[in-house]
């Protein structure tokens, strides 16, 4: 018997680990600026991701089916010298950002995969900022490592729910977690004063396009009501050697439309506190690979998403005008549960001629 | 539950199904998508709902089925369970995209809905074949990922006809998310019974209108289109109709093979089931039928029908003994080929031949190949139809030369004479092979014919002497063998003598009680009880029937078990234990009598003891189509 982990772990032994020898463990795998909404203020933010050991759900289950990282994670784990040599560049990159984000190919708050030692140095590296945010999954969280985070004023972790539904979390992301494991570990952060900023997937595999916006609207309910301050809708991309980057190649799959990121950050928004911000900022939105519509809108769209994410105004999606392709976006919704498998014709959102 | 087939053509079929509930509906059946009951509008004619959700109930006299979706569904709100508004609901599956179907064995490959009547299958899965049956309460299997295997024609239509046979006759088999008025005839020569049309709706959204022609060709053409849906839908409709129209006629594969050329996946979907599926539409296809063949594509060549007659005459064929001289002769439009002009003109020149009955004519052609002259009334022999421009594409030439040589090697010839046109290459090359007719000579020319009189005569000469009653016997013998097979043919033709007069030819026994007899407008032989009697000792064409009295014709209920491959239009010797009850003419294959529980299984022509037995009753008759 072969189920959805096994599958997993077996592709993940093929899938190109031994790339990752190339890898400069003492190097960060990427860090950008970007903008970022903080207190009503539009802010300069550093984004990084620390090259760890790598993700402890993805070594020990085959991660989730739609995540790349583990084919970034370098051959061995990253010495203490090593950590210690990606701090110092990341803080020396630093530039004029109020706002750190650090990202892992897994878990800041885990400690076979982040030393104590390390996450100490990060904190202390940028104890002057205005916020900085570290990621985890939710086993790891616990109170007393949020207070290794320093002021909570100004901390925030962020923590993938991606689903709120548990047939979705384990039949679909396999995430290895259910909502309860989320709740806890949110209650965890809030109890000790600190931000929760959950991610939350839009069309992870097997799911239609409209099965999809009733999962992410649910997800981003239950994020809210488990205190989160941002909910960041997340959706899913093409990223190599994953079960998403095989369905797709096989056209078994497709990128959600971007009027469905539209559709969720507004039905979405009519049923949380408005102490929760819901947000998107797709990976390759417009590409074939990430978020995408019919080509002639996408712009748009984009822009649209990104001026709602900066001013959190509904109006701005709003703003958006109208395409031919909403009525194909549309058809897909009402038709694709109907096909008792995947959306068949592939490629059907770019391939009006009006 | 009652499923009525008015008509089958091979796998597909017209009639009604009519569920425990609900109002009965036509097959092939198109379900009209709302996304839920409240919206959109059925219009006049339309039979059947598919919706995701309620609430119900739906219009009166429609049959309402409720799609539950995939298991990581988010629960619907409204709509409940469906229970109380869906005639039928098809059952939430874990979902299993083709491409994983058999790599993740841990999820069921088949799903069935609560209450016992609809079967969803992961068809890409290959370990389908090693679930087992679907519960006898399944009337409908839903084919999933049908749309998603589109495309793939090897993968698609191994999936559709693995489902079909899982399905069985008596149940409906559905294939969602597909049909187009491009593809409806395919689907319904595949054996599909129900569609939908989602296809409709997606063309429509992307400013598509479509036809059942060209399927590339029709580019939206804003402002004109008005209501693309609408459009969409009703040429739907139409197509339904006609494709309901042509299996009634017989007609479909004609349709198909034009349909097909709308996409190319069609006509490599074509092939597939002609090359590598003719196992499971042989016990479908009719041995005979009135309707004629039209063989006008390169697919016509693989059509069952044709492909069947090729094998048959490979595995059963040898000529009638005592034959010395083989005359390879042309085809004619006209059929029999002896009622033509053509052949006529033949005829007359050959009738001063001395020693006549040992000269044997095969004519060819193309699709069959070659038609011996006394088979030239049998199916499809004296149906098909072929453009005729004088030249052959070389697998036409190719089934010519295999079948020539395999009845020269079963053929006792002194000499083999040809009075075919230019273009085949194996007669002309081979210095065995007198030819009639010289560079240019057309068949009828005074020349070709009087050599052709004079080679044939001088071959004959030669020969043994052969009456024309011996060699009537070995005709009828021959058309035994093609149509029963070797062994039953020896055991007919044992002891038997031939009366009456071609083509209406009469075997009787040696106490001149008849045996069979040639039925002229079908080329077949018709058995008596003592010529059944024969066929069954030798193993073949039984039909076992339970133990009841037999009046009038055995319905498929009645019958227990079956020979393998008895095809619709055979002959039928009707078993009970080890006592012959009665001959008739199968109007199901072997599979649909064991599975059906409705209709005629086989149409009697004598029973035992009852009624007048011998010639007479039913004569000629119950060998047709299927009406
Ligand atoms: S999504 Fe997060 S939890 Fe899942 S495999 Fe990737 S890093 Fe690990």
């Amino acid at each position: 018997m072969t189920d959805l982990e096994d599958w997993l772990v077996h592709q993940r032994s093929r899938r190109g680990v031994g790339k990752a020898k190339r890898m400069d463990p003492s190097v960060p795998a990427a860090v950008w600026h970007e903008e970022e909404l903080l207190g009503g203020e539009v802010v300069d933010t550093m984004a990084a991701v620390v090259r760890t050991g790598g993700c402890s759900h993805d070594r020990d289950h085959g991660g989730c089916t739609m995540c790349g990282y583990a084919s970034e994670t370098p051959h061995r784990p990253p010495t203490e010298d090593e950590y210690l040599s990606q701090v110092r560049a990341l803080a020396a990159r630093r530039g004029d950002a109020r706002w750190v984000k650090l990202y892992t190919s897994g878990s800041m708050l885990d400690p076979d995969e982040v030393p104590p030692v390390v996450l100490e140095a990060i904190v202390e590296a940028f104890d002057d900022v205005d916020m900085l945010t570290v990621e985890s999954r939710a086993e790891h969280i616990t109170a007393e490592r949020v207070r290794t985070l320093g002021d909570p004023g100004r901390t925030e972790v962020a923590i993938g729910l991606e689903s709120a539904c548990d047939r979705v979390l384990d039949g679909s992301v396999h995430k290895g977690m259910d909502l309860a494991a989320f709740q806890r570990a949110a209650a965890e952060v809030t109890g000790e004063g600190a931000s929760v900023r959950t991610y939350v997937l839009l069309k992870p595999p097997f799911l239609t396009e409209a099965e999809a916006i009733d999962d992410s609207i649910e997800a981003i309910r239950a994020a809210a009501s488990a205190g989160s301050s941002v909910v960041s809708l997340n959706p899913v991309n093409v990223q190599a050697f994953t079960l998403v980057d095989r369905l797709h190649h096989m056209r078994e799959w497709e990128p959600p439309w971007l009027w469905s990121v539209v559709e969720v950050l507004q039905r979405a928004a009519g049923s949380v506190p408005s102490t929760t911000r819901i947000i998107s900022a797709p990976t390759a939105g417009g590409k074939v690979r990430g978020a995408h519509n019919c080509g002639r809108c996408d712009g748009d769209v984009l822009r649209a998403i990104e001026f709602h994410r900066l001013s959190n105004d509904l109006e701005e999606l709003d703003a958006v005008p109208d395409c031919g392709c909403r009525p194909m976006w549309r058809s897909q919704l009402d038709l694709e549960g109907l096909m008792q498998g995947p959306f068949a014709p592939f490629g059907y959102r770019r391939s009006s001629v009006r | 539950m009652v499923l009525e087939i008015k008509a089958r053509d091979v796998l597909a079929r017209t009639g009604s199904w009519k569920g425990a509930s609900g109002p009965e509906v036509r097959l092939p059946l198109l379900l009209r998508t709302l996304p839920s009951i409240s919206r959109g509008e059925l219009d006049e004619g339309d039979e059947a709902i598919l919706t995701v959700t309620g609430p119900g109930p739906g219009p009166d006299g429609v049959l309402v089925v409720r799609d539950l979706g995939s298991t990581l569904r988010p629960v619907h709100r409204d709509g409940g369970d469906g229970k109380d508004w869906a005639h039928l609901v098809i059952p939430a599956e874990d979902p299993l995209p083709p491409s994983l179907a058999d790599d993740l064995d841990s999820i069921a490959p088949t799903t069935v809905s609560e209450d016992g009547l609809v079967e969803v299958v992961h068809a890409a899965a290959s370990r389908v074949a090693d679930e087992p049956p679907p519960p006898g309460s399944v009337q409908w299997v839903v084919m999933a990922s049908a749309a998603s295997l589109v495309g793939r024609p090897p993968r698609f239509i191994d999936a559709v006809m693995r489902t079909r046979e899982r399905a069985g006759p008596g149940r409906l088999l559905y294939l969602p998310g597909v049909a187009t008025p491009r593809n409806l005839a395919l689907l319904s020569y595949l054996g599909v019974d129900v569609v939908d049309d989602v296809q409709c709706h997606l063309e429509a959204a992307r400013g598509r209108r479509i036809r059942p022609e060209l399927g590339h060709v029709h580019r939206p053409d804003a402002g004109t289109d008005g209501d693309l849906v609408a459009r969409n839908l009703s040429t739907m409709r139409e197509e339904v109709a006609l494709v309901r129209e042509v299996v009634e006629h017989e007609a479909l594969r004609e349709l198909v093979e034009v349909r097909v050329r709308s996409e190319p996946w069609q006509v490599a979907a074509l092939r597939s089931v002609d090359r590598q599926h003719r196992s499971r539409l042989l016990p479908y296809c009719p041995v005979h039928r009135d309707a004629p063949l039209f063989a006008l594509s390169r697919e016509s060549l693989e059509r069952i029908e044709v492909t069947s007659w090729v094998e048959t005459l490979m595995e059963r064929y040898e000529p009638p003994a005592n034959t010395r001289v083989l005359v390879l002769l042309p085809c004619s439009a006209r059929k029999p080929y002896g009622n033509s002009r053509t052949h006529r003109r033949i005829a007359e020149a050959l009738s001063s031949v001395p020693n006549r009955a040992t000269v044997h004519e095969v004519i060819l052609t193309s699709p069959l190949g070659a038609v011996p002259r006394e088979l030239e009334r049998t199916y499809p022999a004296a149906h098909y139809d072929i453009p005729v421009s004088g030249d052959w594409f070389p697998d036409e030439v190719e089934r010519m030369r295999t079948l020539v040589e395999h009845i020269r090697t079963t053929g006792t010839y002194d000499a083999v004479i040809s009075h075919m046109g230019p273009g085949l290459s194996f007669l002309e090359e081979d210095g065995s092979v007198s030819r009639s007719r010289t560079e240019g000579e057309g068949a009828l020319d005074h020349g070709a014919l009087d050599q052709l009189a004079s080679l044939v005569s001088q071959a004959a000469s030669d020969a043994l002497r052969t009456s024309y009653r011996e060699r009537q016997r070995e005709d009828l013998a021959s058309l035994a063998r093609f149509q029963f097979g070797r062994d039953v043919a020896k055991a007919l033709l044992e002891g038997g003598q031939v009366a009456g007069r071609p083509p209406g030819l009469r075997l009787k026994g040696p106490d001149g009680d008849q045996r069979a007899m040639v039925v002229p407008a079908r080329g077949r032989l018709s058995l008596t009880l003592s010529g059944a009697e024969l066929v069954a000792a030798a193993g073949h064409h039984r039909v076992w029937m339970d133990d009841f009295e037999l009046r009038g014709d055995l319905f498929a209920v009645g019958v227990i078990d079956a020979d393998p491959l008895v095809r619709p239009g055979d002959e039928a010797v009707v078993v009970r234990g080890d006592l012959v009850m009665g001959v008739g003419v199968a109007r199901m294959g072997t599979p649909e009598m064991l599975a059906a529980n409705r209709g005629t299984a086989v149409a009697m022509r004598h029973h035992r003891g009852g009624g007048r037995e011998g010639e007479g009753e039913r004569e000629g008759e119950g060998g047709g189509g299927n009406s």
